[in-house]
């Protein structure tokens, strides 16, 4: 079989265990991205995702596995292999007392950046985050949005082959979080390769070529949107809007045959099952039985919400 | 490896956040000047004793007796007090120190043969009874003088009036008996001092460890806020990150003391001694209050614990260190514990230069001690910093 050349892999995660005492936080997870990839790790809070960035960038210790950026090895002590990584860490990691540029500087200087280099690219970052007019301005005086996307441009002002992004858009106005997620989407289609956290299903769908749903530490599936939407099968994501006893309505309907997840969120049971037209006049019987009262029928396209629910039997959301 | 370019860059950053907060220069730049004012006013004002005399007036004899007691004396304030019920009143009442009593017909009665008595009033304690030493001094040169006109007088049958100037102009040729005093042990808590060098000396050493350990509570936001772990996750290792720390902290420490040597210098004449060996003391005393604060910032969970810890390990140690209360008054079992402290090394070698000179060598002791405080302390707070930002 023939095909188009892949691009080279950039990062390289094989066998990734972390334990914290009892808890295993991180269990034999293994994936690659390459060149100009932009690969989501989806998963509710809690699910390994930090834990994974954390040791991906060097910043923690693993107990076993092999992780690799263009080849070289990547450990705590691998000083010079992190100048091909850039992190944008989950925290708000800025000197709010410094000015956007300042901060920039700095972070730039310890990249190993100096010179009319280092101005340059921090003219460029602030630019493509939209901080350009407010480069000279205490970061403390800046809103949450503006802070994160500074967060970003410390992150990409090397031009690393590798960019981390750990849950980059959380506590982000939608304004903000749209111009945060453009500038990702521009920088994988410039060459990067970009590993990114959430537990936004819709970011993830919107931004990632390939998405690894990853749940109590393991990667339950991997593969782009078709493919993960396709291991629901010839299912359907059906959602009742109902009033009523929505608790024993859930387990009613959960019980039945041919259902392969049911949960409860703002009012709406969301289930997968095996085929919605044959199935509804039961569902709406268990629902009513039950002690709830059916207001709407929504049959919808199957998303990653709903491979995450088939995969675990639960939503996303309430997982996170 | 440490990579000094980017250590010196963490430690500029550092600087300058310390610079940049307003709250944190009353106390780098302002309280510190209040308070080397308000004890170099307290501690010159003290040496000044006020004496009331009454005396009689137009008796030449009796102005040459005040003149004497005054002497080159900086430290006596001579007042006049028109009656001898008044000056007891004023030294009973602690308006004046002591009073001098010149009796009435005081020049006359010189002349004469019988004996001429002066009264020295003054309530108990310390500073009063040093006060008579001068007063006694004066009196008994008089006293020599009038003895050698009465006895020249009485042996060769002249005027005892006439013999008083030929005794008053030979005294100071005539060879007498001297007492040669000399100071051992330990110099006195104020000697060689003005009141404003031993005010900046001690505060110096008291806010060069306050003012780092304000940089301890910054050092717990940037860990708390991930700085410290986003400044691992660059290619810079551990150990430059720790150096650039300490570096920062060592950077405050030392501005805050140029600022009071400069003001003490150039605005209240204090004189620090040879600045090598002046330089050198103060450098290792600022390695050694980097190393803590880098310690209390490595241990603390909060900026607020770290605020409490840091006031409370630099006020202590200032305090049992002799930044508060002189060694040289301390009791033998807190002078004791003192000289476990680098603050009380790096005073008492302050001291030292300012007070009796010398270079290095006369504080060599004073600069061991020290290195190994600060070689110590660096080594345990790199460990502790450099688990607290990478574990």
């Amino acid at each position: 079989m023939t095909g188009e050349p892949q691009a080279p892999v950039v990062l390289s995660v094989r066998g990734l265990r972390k334990r914290y005492g009892d808890l295993e936080a991180v269990k034999d997870v293994s994936f690659d991205i390459r060149e100009g990839e932009t690969y989501g790790l989806l998963g509710p809070n809690g699910a390994g995702k930090s834990t994974t960035i954390s040791i991906v960038c060097g910043l923690l210790r693993r107990d076993a596995g092999e992780v690799t950026v263009d080849g070289k090895p990547i450990d705590t002590g691998a000083v010079a292999a992190k100048a091909g990584i850039g992190v944008v860490p989950q925290d708000l990691a800025i000197y709010p007392d410094l000015s956007a540029r300042e901060n920039l500087t700095f972070f730039g200087r310890l990249y190993g950046l100096g010179g009319a280099r280092l101005k340059s690219r921090i003219d460029t970052c602030l630019e493509l985050v939209g901080l350009a007019d407010r480069a000279n301005e205490r970061t403390d005086h800046f809103s949450g949005g503006m802070q994160r996307r500074l967060n970003i441009a410390i992150g990409m002002l090397h031009e690393p082959r590798l960019l981390l992004l750990d849950e980059p858009t959380v506590g982000v106005d939608p304004q903000s979080r749209n111009a945060i997620l453009e500038s990702i989407a521009a920088l994988g289609r410039e060459g990067m390769a970009v590993l990114y956290t959430t537990h936004y299903m819709e970011e993830a769908e919107r931004l990632c070529d390939r998405v690894g749903i990853i749940d109590a530490g393991e990667i339950r599936a991997e593969g782009t949107r078709r493919e993960l939407v396709a291991l629901v099968g010839q299912r359907d994501e059906v959602r009742l809007t109902a009033t009523g006893d929505l608790g024993a309505a859930t387990k009613a309907v959960g019980a039945l045959p041919g259902v392969g997840g049911a949960v409860v969120r703002d009012g709406v049971l969301e289930l997968v099952v095996d085929d919605a037209r044959g199935m509804l006049p039961r569902l709406l019987d268990a629902v009513d039985k039950a002690g709830a009262t059916v207001r709407g029928v929504d049959v919808v396209q199957p998303d990653l919400e709903a491979v995450f629910l088939h995969l675990t039997g639960r939503a996303l959301r309430d997982a996170s | 490896m440490i990579d000094i370019r980017k250590a010196i860059e963490i430690g500029r950053v550092n600087l300058l956040r310390q610079v940049r907060d307003r709250s944190d220069l009353f106390f780098v730049f302002v309280l510190p000047t209040i308070i080397i004012v308000a004890l170099g006013l307290q501690f010159g004002g003290m040496t000044l004793v006020r004496v009331g005399i009454v005396a009689p007036t137009g008796d030449a004899a009796a102005t040459a007796l005040v003149a004497q007691i005054k002497g080159d004396s900086k430290t006596l304030d001579l007042r006049t007090v028109a009656t001898v019920d008044e000056l007891r009143s004023l030294v009973e009442r602690g308006r004046l120190e002591a009073g001098v009593v010149i009796p009435n017909g005081f020049g006359a009665a010189l002349s004469g043969t019988g004996t001429v008595s002066v009264t020295y009033l003054a309530t108990t304690g310390a500073l009063t009874s040093g006060v008579r030493a001068p007063i006694e001094a004066a009196v008994a040169r008089l006293a020599a003088i009038t003895t050698a006109a009465r006895i020249a007088s009485g042996a060769t049958g002249t005027d005892a009036a006439a013999a008083r100037p030929l005794a008053e102009n030979l005294y100071d040729t005539v060879p007498g008996i001297t007492i040669d005093a000399k100071t051992v042990g330990e110099a006195g808590m104020f000697a060689g001092f003005s009141g404003f060098t031993f005010g900046a000396s001690t505060q110096l050493v008291l806010f060069m460890f306050l003012t780092s350990m304000t940089a301890a509570g910054r050092l717990v936001w940037s860990r708390k806020i991930g700085v410290s772990r986003r400044m691992v996750s660059t290619p810079t290792s551990v150990a430059t990150i720790v150096a650039g720390e300490a570096l920062g902290r060592f950077g405050v420490a030392m501005l805050q003391a140029g600022y009071i040597i400069a003001v003490s210098s150039l605005v209240f004449g204090v004189s620090w001694g040879d600045p090598l060996a002046a330089g050198a003391l103060i450098a290792l005393f600022g390695v050694v209050a980097a190393g803590v604060a880098l310690l209390v910032g490595a241990l603390a969970r909060t900026p607020d614990q770290a605020s409490s810890m840091g006031v409370f390990v630099g006020l202590a140690m200032g305090a049992l260190g002799g930044s508060m209360i002189p060694f040289q008054v301390m009791p033998p079992l807190m002078q004791n514990i003192a000289r476990l402290l680098p603050q009380s090394w790096t005073l008492l070698g302050i001291q030292t230069l300012i007070r009796d000179g010398g270079g290095i060598a006369s504080v060599a002791p004073n600069l061991a001690v020290l290195a190994v405080w600060a070689v110590g302390v660096m080594a345990l707070a790199s460990w502790r910093f450099r688990k607290a930002i990478t574990g």
